[in-house]
């Protein structure tokens, strides 16, 4: 499977009715089995896609995925509704995950977030392979992207997932994890500047190995 | 000028976030597949959140049988505790009854109102202001010391 990197952003899938999203959540509140089943079936993927990229381990992640939604089923009932559902479930979602990460005493690496823009090299934008239109998404650059968010703190992964795989705003993300917004966009520019460095090294190990042959 | 420099930096920052190189990386990871969760991962899910429902329908049949029956019991531990013991009779202050109602049925309320009355002006005028006429009655009815007293034994000190 190839995908366009570039291409429009799926937006769609959050586009769903208030009203119908208001009424769902409001049976779920009431431990409405079948309006939870299909509160899963909302975000039962984003939500594994998330975890499974903070917890390495395939299986761990699908467990970790199932406790968050039993969390959120049992706890539905004190959901008041000051954050949105999404902000809510990712918020279980990256408390367990660190919890996990804790007790499998993988400890994050920290990165000094003293001044973000320091010694960040960006990459040429004139450079061809950075267009859009020419860098397609296939499954060896996929490996590359996934190794190279795998190999971020925790810190810098999370922020970078939930906004840039999940579109979460900043203000959303900095309530989510209760830091300031200034440390989410210092953040995320240093996990993007990271997989700008990973990716770097494999276009350049590829453009090499293609000019030996 | 301090606050100013943080500013710098983050105004610094949203541009270099929304720079095109910080755009391209942001679209390679949204392009990043979804992987789909197996039929049997949402089956073992469905069977654990029915199981969650049951116990804690469960506890609530549970709460919902046991707080009016505890409020019953109590109701009933109460009143066994009343029939067992009685009305009581002991340690029990009985108020004293009004001057009126004894002499109710000799004059009739009306003479018995009015000698109340002069009693009780009469026995204010006794005992002086501060002190009830019962008090007063009572006072009167004890005899003290003091009423056998004569000059000599107030001599005497």
């Amino acid at each position: 499977m190839e995908l366009c990197v570039g291409a429009t952003r799926l937006k769609a899938r959050q586009a769903k009715d208030p009203a119908d999203e208001a009424a769902l959540i409001d049976r779920c509140r009431r431990q409405d089995v079948e309006a939870f089943g299909r509160f899963v079936d909302t975000y039962q993927n984003r939500v594994y896609g998330f975890v499974r990229r903070m917890i390495p381990n395939q299986e761990e992640a699908a467990d970790v995925t199932q406790e968050v939604f039993i969390r959120a089923y049992q706890s539905f009932g004190r959901f008041d509704g000051r954050s949105s559902v999404r902000t809510w479930l990712f918020r279980i979602a990256h408390n367990l995950c660190i919890d996990r990460v804790r007790k499998t005493d993988r400890s994050p690496n920290e990165v000094a977030l003293v001044d973000p823009l320091e010694g960040v090299e960006e990459i040429d934008v004139a450079d061809t392979r950075w267009q859009p239109d020419q860098l397609v998404m296939n499954d060896e650059l996929m490996e590359v992207v996934e190794e190279g968010i795998r190999t971020m703190s925790e810190k810098l992964r999370s922020v970078l997932l939930l906004h840039d795989k999940e579109d979460m705003q900043y203000e959303e993300i900095a309530a989510l994890l209760n830091i300031p917004v200034g440390t989410v966009k210092s953040r995320l520019f240093l996990a993007r500047a990271h997989l700008q460095e990973v990716l770097r090294n494999y276009l350049g190990g590829t453009l090499g190995q293609g000019a030996q042959s | 000028m301090k606050k100013q420099e943080p500013m710098n930096v983050l105004k610094d920052l949203d541009t270099r976030l929304n720079g095109p190189a910080q755009n391209r990386v942001r679209d390679l990871v949204s392009a990043l597949p979804e992987e789909p969760l197996s039929m049997a991962w949402r089956s073992d899910l469905n069977e654990k959140l029915l199981r969650k429902h049951r116990a804690e329908a469960r506890r609530k049949q549970v709460l919902w049988f046991l707080s009016p029956a505890l409020g019953f019991g109590v109701a009933a531990a109460m009143t066994m505790v009343v029939f067992m013991h009685g009305s009581p009779r002991q340690g029990v202050v009985r108020t004293q009854p009004p001057l009126v109602a004894s002499r109710a049925g000799d004059a009739g309320l009306a003479n018995a109102l009015v000698s109340t009355h002069q009693e009780v002006g009469s026995l204010s005028e006794a005992a002086g202001v501060g002190l009830s006429p019962n008090e007063a009655v009572s006072l009167a009815d004890n005899h003290s010391d003091s009423d056998s007293w004569t000059e000599a034994d107030v001599d005497g000190f």
